[in-house]
């Protein structure tokens, strides 16, 4: 009787030992099963990487495709298709490659690829949009099967950052045998999900790639959805038929930290919101030909309030033009403060004791909470005796004549963001005098001269030097309202582990499932 | 206001055909005593307490945004109906936004019918190639969907009040012009017509002294069916970010900025919406009367 | 009859002439159309194409002859901001319009009909006034009130219907309720008013010496005499409810015409503007055009009547 006893016993531990091990096995296998479904606001363009730089459309293929250099959260570098790099000479950059790696397609991934995609991306007969920022690259050699060198026309120490962003590698046998159109319905790269189906208008949907270099994702099957009203974004995540959604603005933060089935997170952030100063050919006798009266408007703002307020606490003040995560952005220089004093000071000082006119044009809907934060402004400038008045209009008009140089209005409202993670680069898009959207000429030289200086800072400790010497110099000729740091707002379930990236693209590698 | 002229007419019991003057005849019913009351509280609100709102339409308050109506102060100020995403009271927008919308459909109303009644009694009156090119006109405009002529019309003149005044009677006048032309071709036949032509009478004078009494009251009537259709018009426009631009406040402007807040602010896009139907509704419950008072006859011509 | 037909079809033709000439009007009271037809990076060589393209260097009377006869190919110009010719545009936003009217329509007269009907059967009650406030309501309320109102109600508090969109038959409810709510409203009262008109006649012939069963008999034709003013309405209201669907598709991000309209307009895309103006009126016109051919073939009398227009 007793061992029958003991042997019951024996069994069913047995059998609760297997049912658990049969059990976590089956969870682990129904994580990896459950789809990850994420939502967006506007669908892929093409699957090759060579013919677009939008935004929704890198979102989605990063998870195709590699590049040589890859960023993480932080935007701090790691090895990517290449596993290190070095500059041999100030205009050579060599690059050490991962062996063993395969395209979806079976082919192998090495140098002679590395070249086909970078010759394809910046040739100019492929209309890639976003060559301009790479084009100081002249040629690339393939030196062994897994090195290669990039020769560049001047110096450029900030090119791994550059590759960090740009230049998805692509399989050149696939191209080969299916024409060069084929990766635009049916992407094929290196990278840890393989494309599975396009559903325009409607879905892109991938499998983890179980080989990929990088270990196998934990979720097994992503779906990318198109929904463009952010409401319906919302409402899909609080039904919870979708898991994740990005880019959400700040009128629709709360539901979501409210529910007990989502979550609200917020990623760093390479946008900062400006209201640029009008100043094509500003003649000397206007009030912002004065840098005191620009600065005084700076002091004016309260920006505190409109992030606690319209932004709903997300974001976070910025000195200059840079955010805490750009490469050289010196964090000890301090924001404008909130001194109405100073600014009536200041204005008092150059002249204008009486306040003066002052228009704004803005927008309602491009940007999350644009609308708001351009009313909010104006209304702070009014109370410093700036009367201010609002003009909103379409986006595409706006920037029509912003680029024009014919805007009518004295402030431009408006956010620049920087994929690169470097902080010259917005100076250098919004505010060195040559650049095309530039609303400062004939601009300040020596401000000009500093940019120039930035781009080619021959190394680090350089550019942080010059960097820091360009945002004093910004504060002192202050060419913008400086706002904010645009938010960076993802709402997803509460179960779903996953951080955002500042740089805005969905990997999803990383993401999981918490228990 | 279609393509044909078919129109679909109920007899009307004539209780109210009797005696007593209009106005009395008018507030004896209970939808008409109820919409006067209505209409009198909405214009004293949006021509009196407009102007004596407790804060400015467009005060902010970062510090105190989208809170909820409350009768008990908040920090030491009351807001009785809310506040908006910056912090503006929403009564004092509300307000405000009131005597637009009411001011927008009384300089709507009336130049859209002198525009009307002068072209509907001309092309009635002397008919020719003027009447047939201006009545095909008027043909083409009704036969594109109201709400879209607007909109088109917006595409080239742009938004703004005085814009928006220009687009709804561009888009109101043809409804007057062919119902006045109407009734002009049966009156023109009348004896009192003829007579005046025999005595040497211009045309000029026989449209104003004979015509224009007799198809003026037509052209009231639609006035009053008129009058809703341009408040709801306005607000739509606004709704869709053409119409009246912030900061100056329109109701339908309130209810398309808080599109997106209607999660955390029900009150925001919801109050006022009751004031439009409320407008509305007096409009109606009025015009209802009016028309059983002066013109029975014209009871079948539903709002489109 | 065949008079009747090619009269009202004449009719149809010269009101799209007056549509087309209205457009075209709209196009140069801007003063320089150029400006309007192109997007936000056109150069000078750019406009100077438009230009040449469109013959705005010739004379006005010319324009508008090449106009009408683009127009009467089916070609209605071309979308710079989109990249796309206009037709095509349209083509692929209509069908989504259609269905969300088709749907308002079934609404309108499911609900109006049932509202008219129980507000006559139970006249002077307390379901009357309730009836006919209601469809007062209904024609006093904003249209994207009550949508806003819906989806506060059904979208987010409940969670029952989707917040926007377009999908299946749970997101084309809200929509088709609010856009078909103030038609129902009407017909509701029209209901009503003539199914009263019907009932006042015959009952007190009818007396309650029938009983149960006549009355069911005058109900069936009480319906089918209101059946006639009750079509009509709704086919002039169709073409209106084109019109009301630019809302309801701006609430509910209804991928239709209305919206495609709205969108263009304040990106200053006019040619797609132009296009749905012409378009939207085609359809007002023979929705208008089909309705009368069908109520004057139903009715002779009728025909005669409307050879006053």
């Amino acid at each position: 009787m007793i061992v029958d006893r003991w042997r019951t016993i024996g069994a069913l531990c047995a059998g609760a030992a297997l049912v658990l091990v049969l059990g976590s096995g089956a969870a682990t296998q129904a994580q990896a099963a459950r789809i990850l479904v994420v939502a967006q606001s506007a669908d892929l363009d093409t699957g090759d990487p060579a013919k677009s730089t939008g935004l929704a459309t890198i979102a989605i293929l990063v998870n195709i495709y590699d590049t040589l250099v890859h960023r993480d959260a932080n935007l701090n570098l790691k090895p990517g298709l290449a596993l290190s790099w070095r500059a041999v000479d100030p205009t050579t950059w060599e690059f050490k490659l991962r062996k063993g790696v395969k395209f979806h397609d079976g082919e192998p991934f090495n140098a002679d690829a590395v070249k086909f995609s970078f010759d394809r991306m910046l040739d100019p007969k492929t209309h890639w949009p976003g060559a301009g920022s790479l084009r100081l690259i002249k040629a690339v050699a393939v030196v062994s099967d897994d090195t290669v060198r990039f020769t560049t026309s001047e110096p450029w120490p900030a090119m791994p950052r550059f590759l960090g962003y740009y230049g998805m590698i692509v399989p050149p046998g696939y191209l080969k045998q299916n024409g060069d159109d084929a990766l635009i319905r049916h992407p094929v790269g290196t990278g840890p999900y393989r494309f599975v189906r396009w559903v325009k208008d409607d879905r892109v949907e991938l499998e983890a790639n179980p080989d990929y270099w990088g270990g196998r994702p934990k979720i097994g099957r992503v779906v990318i959805r198109v929904i463009p009203t952010d409401a319906a974004r919302v409402a899909e995540l609080l039904a919870g038929s979708v898991q994740l959604a990005n880019l959400l603005p700040p009128e629709l933060f709360s539901p979501l930290q409210i529910s007990s089935k989502t979550k609200l997170e917020v990623g760093k952030s390479l946008s900062v919101f400006f209201v640029i100063y009008n100043l094509v050919n500003v003649a000397k006798d206007k009030p912002l030909a004065d840098p005191r009266v620009r600065q005084a408007l700076n002091y004016a703002i309260n920006r505190q309030a409109i992030l606690a307020s319209v932004m709903h606490k997300v974001g976070a003040p910025v000195a200059t033009f840079c955010t805490d995560v750009m490469d050289a952005c010196d964090p000890s220089i301090p924001p404008f403060t909130y001194d109405q004093n100073k600014a009536r000071a200041l204005l008092r000082e150059a002249g204008y004791a009486n306040g003066f006119d002052f228009s704004i044009s803005g927008t309602s809907g491009t940007y999350p909470g644009d609308r708001d934060i351009v009313q909010a402004v104006a209304d702070q400038l009014n109370q410093v005796g700036v009367r201010t008045h609002v003009d909103i209009t379409e986006i595409g008009v706006q920037l029509k004549a912003v680029l024009a140089r014919k805007l009518p209005e004295n402030g431009w409202f408006t956010r620049f963001t920087d994929f690169f993670g470097i902080s010259s680069i917005i100076p250098l898009r919004a505010f060195y005098s040559p650049g095309e959207w530039s609303q400062w000429r004939p601009g300040y030289e020596p401000f000009n001269q500093l940019i120039e200086a930035a781009q080619a800072a021959p190394d680090e400790a350089k550019l942080r030097d010059v960097s820091k010497r360009l945002q004093l110099m910004y504060k002192e000729q202050a060419p913008a309202i400086t706002l904010f740091g645009a938010p960076n707002a993802n709402g997803m379930s509460r179960d779903l582990q996953w951080t955002p990236r500042p740089d805005l693209e969905l990997t999803m590698f990383d993401a999981s499932w918490s228990r | 206001m279609a393509g044909s002229t078919l129109v679909f007419e109920a007899p009307r019991s004539r209780r109210s055909a009797g005696r007593g003057s209009p106005l009395r005849r008018l507030l004896r019913s209970p939808s008409g005593a109820v919409g006067a009351a209505l209409l009198a509280v909405l214009l004293a609100a949006g021509f009196g307490a407009s102007f004596v709102t407790p804060y400015g339409p467009a005060a902010q308050n970062l510090s105190l945004t989208v809170h909820p109506p409350s009768l008990a102060p908040v920090r030491g100020k009351v807001h009785l109906l809310g506040t908006d995403q910056l912090g503006r009271d929403v009564l004092s927008r509300l307000l405000v936004g009131l005597r637009i919308s009411l001011l927008v459909a009384l300089a709507v109303v009336p130049l859209s019918m002198l525009l009307g009644l002068t072209v509907g009694m001309v092309t009635g009156y002397r008919g020719g190639w003027l009447d047939v090119a201006l009545m095909r006109l008027v043909d083409a405009q009704l036969s594109i969907p109201t709400l879209l002529l607007a909109v088109a019309v917006v595409a080239v003149l742009g938004t703004g009040l005085v814009q928006i005044v220009a687009v709804l009677v561009i888009a109101g006048w043809p409804g007057y012009a062919r119902v006045v032309r109407a009734e002009v071709l049966s009156l023109r036949e009348r004896e009192f017509a003829a007579a005046a032509r025999a005595v040497g009478a211009s045309d000029v004078r026989i449209l104003a002294q004979h015509v224009l009494p007799n198809v003026f009251p037509t052209a009231l009537v639609l006035g009053t069916l008129h009058l809703p259709v341009v408040i709801i018009f306005e607000a739509a426009l606004s709704f869709l970010g053409l119409g009246i631009q912030p900061p100056t406040p329109s109701l339908g402007q309130m209810i398309g900025q808080a599109q997106d807040l209607v999660w955390q602010a029900w009150w925001m896009p919801t109050i006022p919406g009751v004031a439009i139907t409320l407008v509305v509704l007096a409009f109606n419950l009025l015009g209802d009367r009016m028309r059983d008072v002066l013109d029975p006859r014209l009871r079948g011509l539903g709002p489109v | 009859m065949s008079e009747y037909l090619v009269r009202r079809l004449a009719f149809s033709v010269t009101a799209m002439l007056g549509v087309v000439t209205i457009v075209f009007a709209l196009l140069h009271v801007s003063g320089d159309p150029a400006s309007l037809l192109v997007t936000q990076d056109a150069t000078r060589q750019d406009m100077e194409r438009i230009r040449q393209a469109y013959g705005l260097d010739r004379p006005l009377s010319v324009q508008y002859a090449r106009f009408i006869a683009r127009v009467a190919r089916g070609d209605l110009g071309y979308s710079y901001r989109q990249d796309v010719p206009v037709t095509e545009l349209i083509a692929g936003h209509l069908g989504a319009t259609f269905e969300l009217a088709l749907a308002s329509l079934v609404v309108a007269i499911v609900f109006g009909v049932a509202l008219g009907t129980a507000a006559a059967v139970r006249r002077g009650s307390g379901v009357d006034t309730a009836a006919m406030t209601v469809a007062l309501l209904g024609t006093s309320m904003p249209s994207f009130w009550l949508g806003l109102l819906l989806i506060i109600v059904f979208g987010v508090k409940l969670g029952w219907l989707p917040v926007s969109g377009y999908g299946g038959f749970d997101h084309l409810v809200m929509p088709a309720f609010v856009l078909g709510g103030f038609y129902a409203a009407q017909v509701g009262r029209l209901t009503r008013a003539s199914l009263l008109e019907v009932l006042a006649q015959d009952y007190i012939r009818t007396g309650r010496a029938k009983g149960l069963r006549g009355r069911v008999v005058l109900f069936k034709h009480a319906l089918r005499n209101a059946a006639l003013p009750i079509l009509t309405v709704l086919g002039l209201s169709f073409g209106q409810m084109l019109g009301g669907a630019i809302i309801v598709e701006s609430i509910f991000a209804w991928p239709g015409m209305g919206r495609l309209a709205v969108q263009a307009v304040l990106g200053r895309d006019f040619p797609v503007v132009q296009g749905v103006a012409i378009v939207g009126a085609a359809v007002f016109l023979a929705v208008n055009l089909t309705v009368d051919l069908v109520y004057g073939w139903i009715d002779p009398r009728l025909r005669s009547a409307a050879q006053q227009a």
